[in-house]
C-alpha cells in the first residue's frame, strides 16, 4: 500500500476513527495495529524481518537493563577498588551485549542488502589473481524500511547502552517505535527519546491538530503529484536515452530530476508528519530549505536531517572520541606545523567515515560509494584551500558577508548539487560521466525549443504547471526562509481567503496531478533505499 | 594545568568565549572543533567524556564546559 493511493487515505481515516473513537489508552494498540497492517500488506512474509530485528533489541535492552540494575545492587557494598574492578567488569559485559546486537541488527541489513555488493566486491578482488568467482551472486530482497527501520533500531540499543535512555519494558511498545507507518517508508530517523513518550501518552481530539496535520498532508500531495511526478516523466525519458539528446536537454533533466527528488522526498516527509501530527505525534523534521544552503557542509543539515544526525551520532562521534582518533591527533599536533593542517587531517580521516556510510546507505554499489565520496572531496577540498580562497577574497575585496556573495554561495552549493544528482540518478558512473561531457561539448539548444522534450504523458504546458508549480515551492520556501509559519499566516487570514487557499490547493492536485488512467505513480525514490 | 578558557582560546585564537552562551549551538565550535576540545579536555583533566556528554548544553559556554569536567571528575 503506497502512501499516494485512495486505499492508504482509507486506512488513515479508518485508524484515525478508530484512534479518538475508541479509548485513549488503547490509542497505541491502535497505531500499533494499523502500522503491523500497513506493513504486512505492503512487505508480505518480510515483516518477520522487522519483528526479528525489534526482537533482538528488545532483549538486548532488558540484558544491559538487568546489567545496570546487577551493578547498582552490589556496589553499594564494596569498597572503591572493588567497585572500580566491577564497573569495568559491568561495562565489557554491556559492550559485547550492545556490539552483538548491533551486529545482529546489521547482518540483517546486511544480508538483505549490500550481500551481492561485498560478494561482487570479493569476486572482482578474486578475478585479479586468476581465480573464478568465490562468492555466488543472490537474487535479492528489499524489505520494506529495512534501512530505516535498522538504523533506528541501533540507535535505540546504542542509546539504551550509552544511558541516554532506559529500555523499554514493553515490547510491543518498542514495536510500535520501530514499525510506526508514518515513518517507515522513507523516514525519518525517529530517536527513540523524541518519540516513544508521544506514542504511549493518550491523545484528546484537537480539531487544530487535525486541520494542521491535513494541510501539511495536502502539500505533501501537491509536491508529489504536482511537482515530482510530472517531472519524472521527462527524467526518465531523458535518462533512458540520455545518447539521443544535447547537452542542454540533459542539463534540464538534471534540473527536474533535483526538483523531482526534493519534491518527493520533502512532500512525502510533509504528508507523514501531517498524518502523525493528526495522531497528536510530532516526527522529526526532515528538511529545511536545503537549496538555500551556502555551503555543502550546510547543505547536509538541510537534506535529509535526520540521516545526517544519525551519522553524526553513531559514526563521527564515535570515530572522533576513539582512542586511536586521539592519537592521531596528537600525532598531528606534534608533527605538523600548520596550523591549517592540523584542524584538517583529523577532520578529513573521521568525516571519511561518515561519507562512506552515507554514500554505502543509499545504495548498494559502487556508484553510491562514489555519490557520497563526491560530496567529501568537494567538503574537504573546500577546507583545504580555504586560506587560499580567503586570501583571493581579500584580493578581489570581495567580503563573504554581503548578499551579493552570499547568493553567490547558494548559486555554487546548488550547482553541486545539481551536478550530485546527476551522479545519483545516472544508471552508471560511466553514462553519467557521458552526459556531463556532452552538457559541454554539445549543447543543442534547439532541442529546448523543437518538440524533441515533449514526451508521451508530457507536452509544453506541463512544463508551464511544472514551472508554477516550482515558483509556488520556492515562494513558500523564501516565506519560511523568512521565518513566516505558512500554515499560522494562512489561519489568521479572513475565512474566505483561508479557504480559498485550501480549495486552490486541493484542487491543484485534482486538475494539475499526475495520476489516474493506466499511469502509475512512481513510487518514493528514498523508499528504495 | 590549562584552564577551559585557556584550551579554547588555543584551540581558536582570536575568539572570545568570554560571556558567549551559544558556542555550540550557533556554531562558534563546530563538530570538529568540539571533538578536538573534548580530546584536549580528557587529556588535560584526566577524565572520559562519553558521546552522550557531547551536548550543546555542556559546550555552550566556559561554565557549562567547566561544570561538566567537574562531574566527570567527581564520578571518577
Amino acid at each position: 500500500m503506497s502512501y499516494t493511493t485512495i486505499a492508504f487515505l482509507g486506512f488513515v481515516l479508518i485508524t484515525g476513527i478508530l484512534y479518538y473513537v475508541l479509548p485513549k489508552k488503547i490509542q497505541w494498540v491502535i497505531l500499533l495495529i494499523a502500522s503491523l497492517v500497513f506493513f504486512v500488506l505492503t512487505s508480505g512474509w518480510k515483516t518477520i524481518l522487522m519483528i526479528a530485528a525489534t526482537a533482538i533489541i528488545y532483549v538486548a535492552g532488558i540484558l544491559l537493563s538487568r546489567a545496570n540494575d546487577k551493578f547498582e545492587f552490589q556496589k553499594k557494598d564494596l569498597e572503591k577498588e572493588q567497585r572500580k574492578a566491577l564497573k569495568a567488569k559491568t561495562a565489557q559485559k554491556k559492550k559485547a551485549i550492545v556490539v552483538i546486537a548491533v551486529l545482529l541488527t546489521l547482518g540483517i541489513l546486511l544480508a538483505a542488502k549490500y550481500s551481492n555488493f561485498f560478494g561482487s566486491v570479493v569476486n572482482s578482488v578474486a578475478a585479479l589473481f586468476g581465480a573464478t568467482a568465490i562468492v555466488p551472486m543472490f537474487k535479492l530482497f528489499m524489505p520494506l524500511g529495512i534501512s530505516y527501520y535498522t538504523l533506528m533500531s541501533i540507535s535505540y540499543i546504542v542509546d539504551v547502552y550509552r544511558g541516554v535512555i532506559s529500555a523499554e519494558k514493553n515490547p510491543f511498545k518498542l514495536l510500535l517505535f520501530v514499525c510506526y507507518f508514518p515513518h517507515i517508508v522513507e523516514g525519518p530517523f525517529d530517536r527513540y527519546k523524541d518519540l516513544s513518550q508521544q506514542l504511549s501518552t493518550p491523545h484528546t481530539f484537537e480539531y487544530d491538530a487535525v486541520k494542521n496535520g491535513g494541510i501539511r498532508m495536502i502539500w505533501g500531495f501537491f509536491k508529489k503529484f504536482v511537482i515530482a511526478d510530472r517531472a519524472a516523466i521527462a527524467v526518465n525519458a531523458i535518462f533512458a536515452a540520455s545518447g539521443d539528446f544535447g547537452g542542454s536537454a540533459i542539463l534540464l533533466s538534471v534540473i527536474l530530476y533535483t526538483f523531482q527528488i526534493y519534491a518527493e522526498f520533502s512532500g512525502c516527509m510533509d504528508i507523514v508528519s501531517g498524518i502523525s501530527e493528526m495522531f497528536g505525534v510530532k516526527i522529526a523534521q526532515n528538511f529545511a530549505r536545503p537549496f538555500f544552503s551556502g555551503s555543502i557542509n550546510e547543505f547536509w543539515r538541510r537534506w535529509h536531517i535526520t540521516l545526517g544526525l544519525w551519522l553524526k551520532e553513531y559514526v563521527f562521534y564515535p570515530v572522533s572520541i576513539s582512542k586511536h582518533f586521539k592519537n592521531l591527533n596528537k600525532w598531528v599536533r606534534a608533527h605538523v606545523k600548520s596550523e591549517h593542517l592540523v584542524s584538517f587531517l583529523p577532520a578529513a580521516y573521521s568525516l571519511f567515515f561518515v561519507w562512506f556510510c552515507n554514500g554505502m546507505w543509499h545504495g548498494a554499489s559502487g556508484k553510491y560509494v562514489f555519490y557520497g565520496l563526491y560530496y567529501y572531496v568537494l567538503m574537504m577540498l573546500g577546507q583545504l584551500m580555504k586560506p587560499v580562497s580567503d586570501k583571493a577574497l581579500n584580493g578581489l575585496h570581495i567580503k563573504r558577508e554581503t548578499k551579493g556573495y552570499h547568493l553567490f554561495e547558494i548559486l555554487r552549493t546548488d550547482v553541486i548539487v545539481c551536478l550530485g544528482m546527476l551522479i545519483f540518478r545516472a544508471p552508471t558512473l560511466s553514462q553519467a560521466g557521458t552526459m556531463l561531457k556532452t552538457v559541454f561539448i554539445n549543447p543543442n539548444f534547439t532541442q529546448l525549443f523543437n518538440g524533441t522534450l515533449n514526451f508521451e504523458g508530457i507536452g509544453p504546458w506541463d512544463y508551464v504547471v511544472l514551472a508554477a508549480g516550482a515558483a509556488v515551492l520556492l515562494l513558500v520556501s523564501i516565506l519560511e526562509e523568512r521565518g513566516h509559519d505558512i500554515r499560522a499566516d494562512i489561519d489568521k487570514a479572513p475565512i474566505p481567503a483561508r479557504w480559498a487557499v485550501y480549495l486552490c490547493l486541493i484542487f491543484s492536485i485534482v486538475i494539475f496531478g499526475i495520476y489516474g488512467g493506466d499511469y502509475a505513480n512512481p513510487s518514493f525514490i528514498y523508499g528504495d533505499f | 594545568m590549562r584552564t577551559v578558557k585557556e584550551i579554547l582560546e588555543e584551540l581558536k585564537p582570536g575568539v572570545d568565549f568570554e560571556g558567549l552562551t551559544d558556542i555550540a549551538t550557533n556554531r562558534v565550535l563546530d563538530s570538529i572543533a568540539i571533538v578536538t576540545l573534548v580530546s584536549e579536555l580528557c587529556d588535560e583533566y584526566d577524565i572520559e567524556i562519553t558521546v552522550p556528554d557531547i551536548i550543546p548544553e555542556n559546550f555552550d559556554s566556559i561554565e557549562a564546559m567547566e561544570a561538566l569536567v567537574e562531574k566527570l571528575q567527581d564520578e571518577d
